[in-house]
């Protein structure tokens, strides 16, 4: 035979018939499931302080404290919190918690067009520093630990670069370090991200956050949703299919829908910076005080770090993260390997546990 | 007050400039025609593979042709043709979005109404205040003594507290 394809005709009627019942079922399911029965980030938490539109929220505990000095997570302006506390079986958050870890989470907010002035300066040393700043104060300590994600990893590696007597530990998870390091590798499926943004202009990224005052999360939305085109294409109809019927499973896919199509606004000045650093490091000089304290300011970084690196296809590459290990002035620098793409290191059923504990012994072995 | 000869004549550049981008893509090499019969043939050749595993179910069949229309998409939106497109379709819905806002300004002003670019002065000047008044707290200079939580902090946290 010449083909792979051996199929038995009388089976195949069967499984088309199979296929249109769930296909059926699967709309109906996802008819019946309502906004309010896909809740997120359910885990308790109290408010403890508000700057503007950022606000800081502390986790109650889970579990006996086993990691002495609180953590601070730190997620990026692309995308949201809520996506490392998802559901309740999908969790960093909560795995974090259940080891005993004290947990503080910064929320940035929804930025507006009246936010579009806000600089990456007002992030790191303004918000971020008065969060540390707050959290130091409360448990009267000179350093805590810090986990940034993605974006957020950029906002601590700055902060830490020009606070290190703050910084006790800091992890970064998914963080872009290097925006040029993807053109090595020559994978297709990673970094679409630095690939898109190195073929726009200045003066289109000027244009496009003229037009709209922010970098609009819709449009960070659909860059995601290109990732993988056609994941995203047939999530909701062969993806519905095969929920095997199961109202939970289409709750869980309809969650993570919730919080990837939701994406808030990059400010103005933030945006133009971000989207701008990686056609050129010059052009981030467009921030004067991230270039001038912090650029080469990594060498600072006398602190423990790890950098945890995800191998799955994304939107930058593993590379582009790897490239901290260079740039650290620290000895104690560790890297965790993870399966999975960018935010499935969250959101995937395999990476959940091995994230939250690898973190943990981490930190336990750095008291 | 508005200057509309001069926002005019910078709206007459802008226009003169995208008319001038037009044809430099290059449309004969960015056919449909060649775009569609790509995947069609990787499909074939995939499942014409024998030293593949046996495709024996619809589901088997179905994850083949979204791999290879995944393969297939990616591959295209990497090509310098597809990001120059996409970025000109960027820059001219940016551009198209300011000439709205042109003629919606100038529908404002004719109302008595306040436009999007005094409204973004005010923003600006609110961004600025709040700025300043920050470096006031940090430096100790506000009435605020340095050291102390931000006014703004709604209470301590402790464990277990909601």
């Amino acid at each position: 035979m010449n083909s792979r394809m051996q199929f038995d005709p009388l089976q195949i009627a069967k499984q088309f018939a199979d296929f249109n019942q769930r296909l059926q079922h699967g709309g109906e399911l996802l008819r019946s499931v309502k906004d309010r029965d896909v809740q997120i980030a359910t885990t308790p938490k109290t408010e403890v302080l508000r700057q503007d539109k950022t606000t800081l929220y502390h986790y109650e505990p889970m579990a006996e404290r086993t990691v002495a000095v609180p953590v601070l997570v730190v997620y990026g302006l692309v995308g949201r919190y809520t996506m490392a506390d998802l559901q309740e079986d999908r969790s960093l958050i909560r795995n974090l918690l259940l080891q005993g870890v004290d947990l503080y989470v910064v929320d940035w907010g929804n930025p507006a067009r009246g936010d579009r002035w806000l600089t990456i300066d007002d992030y790191v040393d303004g918000y971020l520093n008065e969060c540390v700043e707050f959290i130091c104060r409360t448990h009267g300590l000179d350093s805590i630990n810090v986990l940034g994600i993605c974006e957020g990893g950029v906002f601590t590696l700055c902060h830490a670069a020009l606070y290190p007597e703050r910084v006790k530990n800091l992890i970064v998870t998914i963080t872009p370090v290097d925006f040029h390091a993807d053109q090595a590798e020559g994978r297709t499926d990673h970094g679409f991200i630095n690939l898109w943004t190195r073929s726009l202009t200045p003066e289109d990224v000027d244009r496009l956050i003229e037009a709209n005052g922010n970098l609009p999360g819709e449009l960070m939305s659909f860059v995601f949703s290109n990732m993988t085109p056609l994941a995203s294409l047939t999530k909701y109809n062969l993806g519905i299919a095969r929920c095997r019927r199961r109202r939970k499973e289409v709750a869980q896919l309809s969650a993570h829908g919730k919080v990837a199509g939701r994406s808030p606004a990059s400010p103005r000045r933030g945006g133009q910076a971000m989207a701008q650093g990686p056609v050129s490091t010059e052009q981030a000089g467009q921030e004067p005080v991230r270039a001038r304290r912090t650029q080469g300011g990594a060498r600072q970084h006398h602190h423990a770090g790890a950098q945890c690196v995800r191998e799955g296809g994304s939107h930058h590459s593993p590379q582009c993260s790897r490239a901290l290990a260079e740039c650290v002035g620290t000895d104690d620098y560790s890297e965790i390997g993870l399966a999975g793409g960018h935010v499935g290191v969250f959101v995937s059923g395999k990476s959940q546990g091995i994230l939250g504990k690898g973190i943990v012994e981490w930190l336990k072995e750095r008291p | 007050m508005r200057r509309y000869g001069h926002s005019t004549a910078r709206s007459s550049r802008r226009r003169s400039s995208a008319r001038s981008g037009r044809g430099t893509l290059p449309h004969s090499r960015y056919s449909c025609t060649a775009h569609g019969t790509r995947p069609s043939k990787r499909f074939l050749r995939e499942i014409n593979d024998t030293q593949g595993t046996p495709i024996t179910t619809w589901r088997e069949l179905t994850d083949v042709w979204v791999k290879v229309a995944n393969e297939t998409l990616l591959a295209t939106h990497r090509t310098p043709e597809f990001l120059e497109a996409q970025r000109r379709l960027t820059r001219s819905g940016a551009e198209c979005r300011l000439q709205e806002r042109e003629v919606a300004e100038a529908f404002c002003e004719m109302q008595q109404m306040p436009t999007r670019t005094e409204m973004d002065e005010v923003q600006r000047e609110v961004y600025e205040l709040r700025r300043r008044l920050r470096a006031l707290e940090k430096s100790g200079m506000a009435a605020a003594a340095p050291g102390t939580p931000s006014p703004k902090a709604t209470k301590k946290p402790g464990r277990g507290a909601r």
